[in-house]
C-alpha cells in the first residue's frame, strides 16, 4: 500500500484540476439517455393502454379454462376413455394414426415448401448480390453507387413485406396456395439474401477477380468466376440460415390454406379439437427443431471445409 | 461425375514479340501524394528491365503504369504496337506478389483464367469451368514447363506458397503475354528459390520474346540476371544501369546503391 499512497501524493492539485477540466469536456452522446427514456416512455404508454390488463393473468375463470384445457380438451377421448392401465398405449396408437393419416404428409408438404423457397431465394439473392454491392472488382462509379442503393432499396421493399400478407395477396392471385407461399417466402427472403450476399461480395478479398479483370476479362466474368467461387461457403451458410426460417415460415404459412401442419392447426382449432391441434404443434416443433439441428450440421461442415 | 472435355476449341495464338514502352514527364498521384513524378524512361520490345528501390519508390506504381491498371495524371506514356485498350491488357501478363489466384478453384481453372480477355462473358466462364481437351493439354504442357504439370488438378489452397507463385507464373505464360510484368515475385521465397524463379522468368521471356518488367528488393539478383537495372526513390529515377560487354553492370556501385537505399534525404526529397 505504501508506494500507491506514494504515488497518490504525487498528483498534484494542478494535475488534478486538469483531469478534471478533461473529464468534463469529454464528448458525449446524448444517444444512449434519450433512447433510455424513451424506451422507459413507450413501455409505460403501451402498459397503461387498454391492450394489457394485469387482471388476465388472476382472472380465475381463465385459470379454470387452463385447467380444463390441460387435463380435458388436450387428452384425447380414447385416451381419457381407456382404462388407467392402457392410457399410454392408447395415446401412441392415437398419435400413430393421426401422423400416419394426416401429420407426415403436411410436414413433408412444410418441408417441400421452405426447401424450395429457400432455394429460389438464394438464386434470387445471388442475382442481385453484384448490384446491392457498392463495390466490385475495383468498380465504385457514381452509376455503380447509384443501382447499388436502388437495389439495396429493393431488397430492403422486398423484406419488409410480412410473408404472410404477400402469401395472402398472391393467393388472390395464383391457383394453387403452395405457390403462392413458396414465392412468398422467396421474395421475403431473396430480399434478405441479395443485401447480405452483396455484403459478402463487396467485403470479400477481390484481388483474383481484381488480376482476371486486368488481364482483360470482363468485370462479369471476373465476379462470377473468381468472386462467387471464393464466397460460396459464405452463401451457403447464409442460405441453410434462411433455409431454418422458411421451415418455421411455411407451418405458419400453411394457415392460409395448402395443406401444411399450420392448416390442420387452424383445422383443429376450429372444430375444437385441441388435442388434435397440440399433436400438429408437436410435430412442427419437431420438424423446425430437426431443420435447425440439420442446417447448425451443414453450416458446420460449410465452416470446416472453407 | 467428371465431364468430357470438348475437343473443339480453338485456341488464338499471339502475334511473337514485346512490347515497348516510352514514358515521357509522366505523373502519377494518389490522394495527392505523388507516386511517380516526371518520368522519363524509354523500355525497348524485348527489354529485360529490373526495377530496384526502397519500399514505397513507384515500383509497384509504375508496373500498374505499363499494365494499364493507372493512367498517369500529368506527361505520356506509349506503348508500340497500335493495340487498343482490351488487346493491351490481354497481351499483358502481371504477376502479383501475392499470387492473385482464386484459392477453392483447381490450379487448372486458375491457369486457364489467363486467357479470359480474349472472350466474352459467357465464352470465358466456359472456357474455364467446361474448357476443351486442347485448352487442358496447353495447360499441362505450360505447368511442366513451370515445374508443377503433376499439380493440374490440385486444389490452388492446398498447394505450398512456392508452388502457387509458379502457378501464377503459368496464369501469366499461358497468356501468351508480349509483355511480362512481376510485382515483386520472390519477396517470399529463400535466396535459392529466388534465383530459380527469376531465372525461369528471364527463360520463359527470352522464348517468347516478350518485354519483362520486374520489381525487385535484392539488387544483386537484378545485377545477376538482368541487362538494364532502373533505380526508383520517390516516384524518381536515380539510377539506370545498363549490362556491358563483360556483363558486369558498373553503373551499381556501393555510392549509387547508397544513395538510392540510403536513410539520408535526397536533393528535393521529403526526409
Amino acid at each position: 500500500m505504501e508506494p500507491r499512497r506514494a504515488q497518490e501524493a504525487l498528483v498534484t492539485p494542478k494535475q488534478a484540476s486538469t483531469i478534471e477540466q478533461l473529464r468534463a469536456s469529454r464528448e458525449r452522446s446524448p444517444f444512449l439517455v434519450v433512447t433510455a427514456v424513451l424506451l422507459f416512455l413507450v413501455a409505460a404508454v403501451a402498459w397503461m393502454g387498454p391492450t394489457f390488463d394485469l387482471g388476465d393473468f388472476a382472472s380465475s375463470r381463465r385459470a379454470d379454462n387452463l385447467v380444463r384445457f390441460l387435463t380435458v380438451d388436450a387428452v384425447p377421448p380414447v385416451v381419457r376413455d381407456a382404462p388407467s392401465g392402457e392410457k399410454l398405449g392408447a395415446a401412441f396408437s392415437w398419435a400413430a394414426e393421426r401422423l400416419r393419416s394426416r401429420y407426415l404428409a403436411a410436414a413433408a408438404a412444410t418441408l417441400a415448401v421452405a426447401v424450395v423457397a429457400a432455394i429460389l431465394a438464394a438464386l434470387f439473392g445471388a442475382a442481385l448480390a453484384p448490384f446491392t454491392a457498392r463495390s466490385i472488382v475495383g468498380e465504385a462509379s457514381l452509376p455503380r453507387r447509384i443501382v447499388s442503393r436502388l437495389s439495396r432499396f429493393v431488397c430492403v421493399l422486398l423484406r419488409a413485406i410480412p410473408e404472410y400478407m404477400l402469401a395472402f395477396l398472391l393467393g388472390a392471385l395464383l391457383p394453387s396456395a403452395a405457390w403462392a407461399c413458396v414465392l412468398a417466402l422467396a421474395i421475403h427472403n431473396g430480399g434478405i439474401l441479395g443485401r447480405l450476399y452483396g455484403e459478402t461480395l463487396e467485403n470479400s478479398d477481390q484481388r483474383a477477380a481484381h488480376a482476371w479483370f486486368h488481364s482483360g476479362a470482363p468485370r462479369s466474368t471476373a465476379t462470377v468466376g473468381a468472386l462467387f467461387p471464393a464466397v460460396l461457403p459464405r452463401f451457403l451458410t447464409y442460405f441453410f440460415y434462411r433455409l431454418e426460417t422458411c421451415v418455421r415460415e411455411s407451418t405458419v404459412l400453411g394457415m392460409l390454406g395448402f395443406v401444411s401442419l399450420g392448416h390442420w392447426i387452424v383445422q383443429a382449432r376450429a372444430a375444437g379439437h385441441y388435442d388434435d391441434m397440440l399433436l400438429a404443434f408437436a410435430m412442427g416443433a419437431f420438424i423446425v427443431l430437426t431443420a435447425d439441428l440439420a442446417s447448425w450440421f451443414a453450416r458446420r461442415a460449410v465452416r470446416d471445409a472453407s | 461425375m467428371t465431364r468430357e472435355p470438348r475437343k473443339t476449341d480453338s485456341e488464338p495464338s499471339r502475334p511473337p514479340g514485346g512490347i515497348g514502352f516510352g514514358l515521357q514527364g509522366a505523373t502519377v498521384r494518389f490522394s495527392g501524394k505523388v507516386a511517380l513524378e516526371s518520368l522519363d524512361l524509354q523500355l525497348e520490345p524485348g527489354a529485360k528491365v529490373a526495377l530496384i528501390g526502397p519500399s514505397g519508390a513507384g515500383k509497384t506504381t509504375l508496373l500498374r503504369l505499363l499494365a494499364g491498371t493507372a493512367e498517369p495524371n500529368e506527361g505520356d506514356l506509349r506503348f508500340t504496337g497500335g493495340l487498343s485498350a482490351r488487346d493491351r491488357l490481354s497481351c499483358t501478363g502481371f504477376i502479383h506478389q501475392d499470387h492473385a489466384l482464386v484459392p477453392v478453384l483447381r490450379v487448372l481453372q486458375n491457369v486457364l483464367a489467363g486467357r479470359l480477355g480474349r472472350y466474352g462473358s459467357l465464352q470465358g466462364l466456359r472456357s474455364v469451368y467446361f474448357p476443351s481437351r486442347e485448352s487442358i493439354e496447353a495447360v499441362h504442357r505450360t505447368l511442366t514447363r513451370v515445374g508443377i504439370g503433376e499439380l493440374l488438378y490440385q486444389r490452388t489452397d492446398r498447394l505450398s506458397g512456392g508452388e502457387q507463385q509458379r502457378v501464377a507464373i503459368a496464369r501469366a505464360l499461358y497468356q501468351e503475354p508480349r509483355v511480362l510484368l512481376c510485382d515483386e515475385p520472390v519477396a517470399s521465397l529463400d535466396p535459392s528459390r529466388s534465383r530459380d524463379v527469376v531465372q525461369l522468368l528471364i527463360e520463359l521471356a527470352t522464348e517468347s520474346g516478350a518485354t519483362l518488367v520486374t520489381s525487385l528488393h535484392d539488387e544483386r539478383l537484378a545485377a545477376q540476371f538482368f541487362d538494364r537495372v532502373i533505380g526508383l526513390r520517390s516516384g524518381r529515377v536515380v539510377l539506370d544501369s545498363t549490362r556491358d560487354s563483360a556483363g558486369e553492370h558498373p553503373a551499381l556501385s556501393p555510392a549509387a546503391l547508397e544513395a538510392l537505399f540510403g536513410l539520408d534525404a535526397l536533393p528535393g526529397e521529403t526526409p
